[in-house]
């Protein structure tokens, strides 16, 4: 029974130190304000310190923004790009952005694909050099008179 | 979650550095605010919002989109400046009665700041005074009540966002909110 009361009044409590927040903003609705001022009117202690509160609350509304320090950003791209070992937030500088590995590679493999065409293709085959003439048969080379000896 | 938000969070679980650059570009100054209410240290909470981004741009798949895209951001920030603080208690590496010799000159600049807003001195040194008592008097608050405060009475944001980021129910947090100014009005009291 004791405990049902005691978390009864926990619960109450609860709703009035709610309420007293809602107050302290101005939110409450004009039913909800009575109660609170009736429940003040009884704590006046409580109604000094609600007061106080108001004037607190503007003052923390005033204070200065703290603006993030310039470098902010830029500190935590560097952090990343570190933390990633470059994968992210590369320099700027030309060098640092050329990825030498991989144009290697691309480069090796343009030309194993180009080596490729050219082998298969009819006109540009790297099998037969189109400026080669045909061997002439044996037959024809037979046909063609020799120069004389000159002694 | 906008059309905008899932556009961007589309480019950034496709790694795109232009996306993260826009992200960054448009939180900043937000969770840093944040991490520096939280940790009343300019260098750690520097630090921490580095980290911030950094795990975001690690773990934008395990987002879900069930919430925004900030709320998620400043759960992460949350967490992670928590973690700080825990970290920080360990190894008593904190001074928390005194605010860190950057904020003190940052006030006292914004006291001779050229061309902003006109204030006279008097009063600027007052409001800077005040941010410093303020500023004390919420690192003193209980890492639970100092986060709800910073996120309600600084940060302005909505109860609701509130609940989404801490994972509490509505009543609890305005509740547990009351009971966080109560304590700062303790602690701010003895200097005024």
């Amino acid at each position: 029974m004791s405990e049902q009361s005691t978390a009864a009044d926990d619960a109450e409590t609860e709703r009035i130190e709610a309420m007293l927040s809602d107050y302290v903003e101005g939110t409450l609705s004009l039913e909800e304000r009575k109660e609170v001022e009736a429940h003040l009117a009884r704590h006046p202690e409580l109604a000094a310190d609600v007061e106080a509160m108001r004037e607190d609350r503007k003052k923390l509304e005033s204070l200065n923004r703290t603006p993030a320090p310039e470098e902010l950003g830029k500190k935590v791209e560097e952090l990343i790009h570190r933390r990633s070992q470059g994968r992210f937030f590369g320099r700027r500088a030309f060098g640092d952005r050329v990825p030498f590995g991989v144009l290697a590679i691309v480069a090796i493999v343009m030309a194993i694909i180009i080596a490729l065409l050219l082998r298969s293709s009819s006109t540009g085959s790297l099998r037969r050099d189109p400026d080669d003439k045909p061997r002439p048969s044996d037959e024809a080379r037979e046909s063609i008179p020799k120069p004389d000896r000159v002694n | 979650m906008s059309t905008d938000d899932r556009q961007l969070v589309r480019r950034l679980r496709d790694r795109d550095e232009r996306a993260f650059r826009e992200l960054v570009a448009a939180h900043r100054d937000r969770v840093y605010n944040l991490t520096f209410r939280m940790l009343g240290n300019r260098a750690e909470a520097e630090d921490v919002a580095q980290e911030v981004f950094i795990q975001v741009f690690k773990t934008i798949d395990t987002f879900r989109e069930e919430a925004k895209l900030s709320t998620w951001l400043y759960r992460v920030t949350v967490n992670l400046t928590k973690n700080r603080i825990k970290y920080l208690a360990r190894r008593h590496d904190r001074d928390r009665d005194q605010l860190d010799e950057t904020n003190e000159a940052a006030a006292t600049s914004a006291i001779a700041a050229p061309g902003g807003p006109t204030k006279r001195p008097d009063r600027a040194l007052e409001g800077a005074q005040m941010e410093t008592v303020l500023q004390d008097a919420i690192n003193k608050l209980d890492e639970d009540q100092r986060l709800l405060v910073v996120l309600r009475d600084i940060e302005d944001l909505s109860i609701e966002e509130i609940c989404a980021i801490t994972n509490l129910p509505d009543g609890t947090v305005k509740s547990r909110l009351h009971r966080a100014r109560l304590q700062l009005r303790k602690k701010v009291t003895p200097h005024l």
